[in-house]
């Protein structure tokens, strides 16, 4: 037992350096309180829409729906990250040759590795879901036994997600293990399981426009499916000892028999080797040159696309953006004629004239929320010092990282405005700045997370999830990317209800970001060199 | 010609390189010896531009590494101890993408290129991703990618550690070639009794002080350069 | 038989047509010091890999103690002390925190042999992982590989990056554990090592054990160098038809490997101005196979 102690106190302080606050050189500011700032500023924010939701369903007596939809909402994003991450937590970890060589089961290892990652999607989760049971808290105030069942659905909630994802992840390692280009393998098995459950979720979800009506039938059909928001939700409205009891019986048993099953069959059937399957071929090798500025964007692309979790989590953004785009211009009519149908107040017209500034919120929400170079610098990882001895500038080495970022960014971006472009003939004010706004706001999004990568590097991450997911620039950046996301559609909606022309809101929003822009390129030849020489690998 | 002129490097209150002083002429092959944790590496690695020093000057045939980093770095190769590769790309891949970073020439790369995978005997893994090789084979394209781009000055840090010994033989071969070019290489060893053979001049460093440096034939006398080196540290 | 302590019975391990091991077999005898050497790709580490289970194998059998492996081996893990080429810690962690952390798995106290070997290799336990030179990272390997008195070793490159006085402090440590009966598997490049400390050499080449002989033996069938300066290099070639080592213009090594007496018949039949046989120094002999 205190192996298994000592084993986990130091796998979770090796790796989570965001509850580990080692300031070596960094300064209070930066380290903790500006972390700290942003964490509050989230939770404020979901506060925020806790609140809505709650005012809206308190007429009627459905305060607990909130709760419903956020439980359900986290653990769907808990599962859908849990995908693309389980895989590279899981297997080819940088630990895995010592942990292997040591007189400890590989259950165990697996153990260690999947209670960390049910930690951090824990306090993850918490962000999300305590405003939301303060608020309720509040309006409802209710008795003791709220508490204690939100605090077991707070512990128990991410439980399934984690175990779906990790037997996910199990199947996507053994099948992409058997083919040559094993990572190519990866994301598209790890594609696939998130389009199905995509596809799964939104046949589930109905239109959350009339919530007090719908909010009954929605909560049925949520709590009736789902086993873990159907126990705590019926624990919050009805509380029995019964229902609490098997709660927590069931998460634990699962949780163990996962552990069991899966342990039993870890490490057998990956090579656990890095070694990948390859075919001799008798090709004679290509000599070939290219520029060096060509060179860097070719091998920064290669690294994107061959690493499945950097992948996903980019792409899923701007995946979805391309089909919201898609699907919106061609379903437009019927999409429209049912929301008139139940609101009549509205017309046809009014909403056609808000589309320009619905894309421009769209393209933000995507720019904002998609960071690539946040990762660029971390994934470096030991071969970080090859870039050191290169004739080349830092700041250079550092522009076409962003080149590269922005290249992935851009094409599917402006893909989805010809979409649009294309069914709803904007303006062509419009059509003009909502281009400007395609290739600006990727470009600060991007120019943020480069300096934040600069700042907060983690060269010596165990596995690709750590780097991407859970690192402290990831995260950072995450959170200024919501941060940016909130200002715009807050001001956009202020500036919207006050009769501001939109046109002339997407024109400010522009000279805003530009004065952005142009202060970062300031900020990054500032700090670039002397960041990017003092990171020791 | 490498000049090292009273370089001083500190972590926190350890003092890594004290004072540090010598020459690496052209047309020489330099051996640099110590003890573990002496501050090899941690000299190296600022001659290269890896690590910036607290107090004194490198000087790359005249310029500094300081001021002109760039500059200097064209003319020089590094080879670490532990090579890290791009696992994800393929040999032949990995060895353009450094020709392509020192903006090497096609007819260069092809000669060099061909000529060093033949002599590592190589040749047949080049179109094979780097995540399959093993440490020794790592190690030879770290190698040949050092050298593909003609370097004048060759840094390398315990170059013959992992490699076969036939290997060890054609390392040593090219560095003989190199030097009759006038060209500079200067490594890291603890194999004496190669660097006694093969180096013609050597700076021996103790807890970050020089405590030798001269011709190898001066600092040897009549015993072995292993014998030397362990009554200094002894 | 029944004191091989270390048997491998054809293991194969196939990545793919291009590397892996075809056919590895191996007795270790106890108390034995077991070279194991071959080119670089050879299957080396693959092999010691696959031993230490961080591999799995294709087929083939691994015997430890007379015991086959199967699946999980954490008994067996218990009394093998593994030195990887290639040292993987946590980074942020001290020398010391490693090794408590390492301490935990076994269960005795290893407090003695810790010190012991710590104080023997010079180590500074208050220094992070992330700041030890490749050398003293290998001391900290060689601490971990030792500390809980295992009845295996299992060594691989283990002087690597270390210098010459603490080359020769190892030594002296793997001479006494042999003499406390442990048995050793050192596979390394450094022949002069190999040929001065082992027993047994076994030597891979492309996934196969092509010879395993003791060192007595190897050194007892010893091949012998022949200098000879003569003007009719040509006719040397053609008559002798041995394996060339080095040639110039008047002078020509070879690799002799015929019969002394047949040897001198066929000198007698070219006009040679000097001859002189020497004995193959071991080096040289393990680079024939080699090539």
């Amino acid at each position: 037992m205190n192996k298994i102690f000592s084993l986990i106190k130091v796998s979770l302080s090796h790796d989570m350096t965001i509850l580990n606050i080692k300031t070596k050189k960094k300064s209070f500011f930066s380290k903790i309180l500006l972390p700290l700032i942003i964490l509050l500023y989230i939770m404020f924010v979901f506060g925020f829409y806790a609140e809505r939701l709650i005012r809206v369903l308190k007429p009627v007596h459905l305060e607990f729906v909130m709760l419903t939809l956020f439980a359900l909402g986290m653990s769907i994003i808990t599962l859908i990250e849990g995908i693309y991450k389980s895989s590279s937590l899981l297997f080819n970890c940088k630990d895995d040759n010592l942990l292997l060589s040591l007189p400890i089961k590989r259950g165990t290892v697996l153990f260690i590795r999947i209670l960390k990652f049910y930690i951090f999607e824990l306090l993850y989760n918490s962000l999300f879901l305590l405003p939301a049971i303060g608020v309720y808290a509040y309006f409802v105030n209710p008795a003791w036994t709220f508490y204690l069942s939100s605090v077991l659905a707070l512990l128990f909630l991410p439980i399934v997600p984690i175990i779906l994802s990790c037997v996910i992840g199990f199947i996507v390692s053994y099948f992409s293990s058997r083919f040559k280009g094993k990572n190519v393998f990866e994301t598209i098995f790890t594609v696939l399981f998130l389009l199905l459950v995509i596809f799964i979720s939104y046949r589930m979800e109905g239109f959350v426009s009339n919530l007090a009506q719908k909010a009954m039938s929605l909560n049925d059909i949520i709590t009736r499916v789902y086993y873990p928001v159907g126990a705590y939700i019926s624990l919050i409205t009805s509380f029995k000892w019964t229902t609490l009891v098997l709660f927590t019986l069931i998460h634990l048993v699962i949780f163990a028999l996962t552990i069991f099953i899966l342990g039993r069959m870890y490490f057998r059937v990956n090579s656990g080797a890095k070694r990948v399957l390859i075919k001799h071929n008798n090709k004679k090798y290509l000599i070939k040159k290219s520029s060096q500025g060509k060179a860097l964007i070719k091998k920064e692309a290669k690294k994107f696309f061959l690493t499945p979790v950097f992948i996903t989590n980019a792409g899923f953004g701007l995946v979805l953006f391309l089909i919201a785009c898609v699907v919106g211009s061609l379903r437009f009519d019927s999409l429209i004629s049912t929301i008139l149908k139940e609101n009549p107040e509205f017309n046809s017209n009014i909403i056609k004239s808000i589309i320009p500034l619905i894309m421009f919120g769209l393209v933000s929400f995507t720019a904002f929320l998609t960071s690539i170079t946040s990762s660029m610098i971390s994934l470096e990882g030991k071969s970080f010092n090859l870039l050191k001895t290169f004739p080349i500038k830092p700041i250079k080495i550092i522009y076409y990282k962003i080149v590269t970022a922005l290249l992935i960014m851009v094409i599917p971006i402006l893909l989805g405005d010809i979409f649009i472009f294309i069914k709803f003939k904007f303006d062509i004010i419009s059509i003009v700045l909502i281009l400007i706004a395609s290739f600006l706001l990727p470009l600060v999004s991007e120019m943020i997370g480069i300096i934040i990568n600069l700042k907060y590097p983690k060269m010596d991450a165990t596995n690709d999830t750590e780097v991407v997911k859970q690192s402290m620039s990831s995260l950072v950046s995450t959170f200024i990317g919501l941060g940016l996301v909130a200002l715009v559609i807050v001001l956009g909606v202020i500036m919207a209800i006050h009769k501001v022309s939109y046109n002339l809101i997407m024109l400010l929003f522009i000279i805003f970001f530009a004065l952005v822009a142009g202060l970062l390129v300031l900020l990054l030849h500032k700090t670039c060199d002397k960041n990017f020489n003092d990171i020791m690998v | 010609m490498i000049e090292i002129k009273n370089v001083t490097k500190k972590y926190g209150e350890t003092v890594a390189l004290d004072n540090v002083s010598f020459n690496v002429e052209d047309g020489v092959i330099f051996a640099f010896i110590g003890h573990n944790g002496a501050g090899k590496t941690t000299l190296i690695k600022s001659i290269v531009g890896i690590h910036d020093i607290d107090s004194g000057e490198i000087l790359i045939d005249g310029l500094s590494i300081k001021d002109n980093p760039v500059e200097c770095k064209k003319i020089m190769a590094f080879v670490p101890d532990n090579p890290e590769l791009y696992e994800h790309m393929k040999a032949i891949d990995f060895i353009n993408f450094i020709c392509d970073m020192y903006d090497v020439s096609y007819e260069t790369r092809e000669k060099n290129i061909t000529r060093y995978a033949k002599l590592f005997e190589i040749e047949k893994n080049l179109n094979d991703p780097i995540s399959s090789f093993s440490h020794g084979m790592k190690q030879k394209i770290a190698l040949i990618s050092a050298l593909a781009h003609d370097p004048k000055v060759l840094i390398m840090d315990e170059p013959f550690v992992g490699l076969d010994p036939k290997a060890v033989f054609d390392v040593k071969e090219v560095m003989n070639e190199m030097i009759k070019e006038g060209k500079i290489i200067f490594f890291s060893t603890h194999i004496l009794d190669v660097a006694e053979k093969l180096c013609s001049r050597v700076a021996i460093i103790k807890n970050g002080k020089i405590i030798k440096t001269g011709s190898m034939k001066d600092i040897k006398g009549d015993k072995s350069l292993e014998k030397v080196f362990l009554e200094l540290e002894g | 038989m029944n004191d091989v302590i270390v048997r491998l019975k054809h293991l194969k391990k196939y990545y793919g047509s291009a590397r892996g091991i075809k056919d590895v077999s191996l007795n270790i005898h106890k108390g034995e010091i077991y070279g194991f050497i071959g080119p670089n790709g050879s299957g080396k580490s693959t092999t010691i890999r696959t031993i230490m289970g961080l591999i799995n194998k294709t087929d083939g059998d691994i015997y430890i103690n007379g015991v086959k492996l199967d699946g999980e081996s954490i008994e067996i893990k218990k009394i093998i002390g593994y030195l990887p080429s290639e040292i993987n810690l946590y980074d942020d962690m001290t020398v010391k925190q490693a090794l408590d952390y390492h301490e935990l798995f076994y269960n005795k106290d290893l407090k003695k042999r810790r010190n012991e070997l710590v104080k023997l290799l010079k180590i500074d336990e208050n220094k992070r992982i992330e700041d030890l030179s490749l050398g003293n990272l290998k001391k900290v390997g060689i601490v971990l590989a030792l500390m809980h008195e295992p009845e295996i070793l299992i060594l691989d490159e283990p002087t690597s990056g270390l210098d010459p006085i603490m080359q020769s402090i190892f030594h002296e440590i793997l001479i006494k554990e042999k003499e406390k009966g442990t048995t050793i598997l050192y596979s390394s490049h450094v022949l002069s090592e190999v040929s001065s400390i082992c027993d047994t050499i076994g030597f891979i080449k492309d996934g196969v054990v092509i010879k395993e002989d003791s060192i007595d033996n190897i050194k007892k069938d010893n091949y012998t160098y022949l200098k000879i300066t003569t003007k009719e290099i040509d006719k040397v070639k053609k008559e002798l038809n041995l394996k060339i080592i080095k040639e110039s213009n008047n002078e020509i090594v070879l690799l002799n490997t015929m019969n002394i007496n047949e040897l001198i018949d066929k000198l007698s039949k070219i006009n040679i101005d000097r001859l002189l046989i020497e004995e193959i120094p071991l080096e040289d002999l393990f680079m024939n196979y080699y090539k």
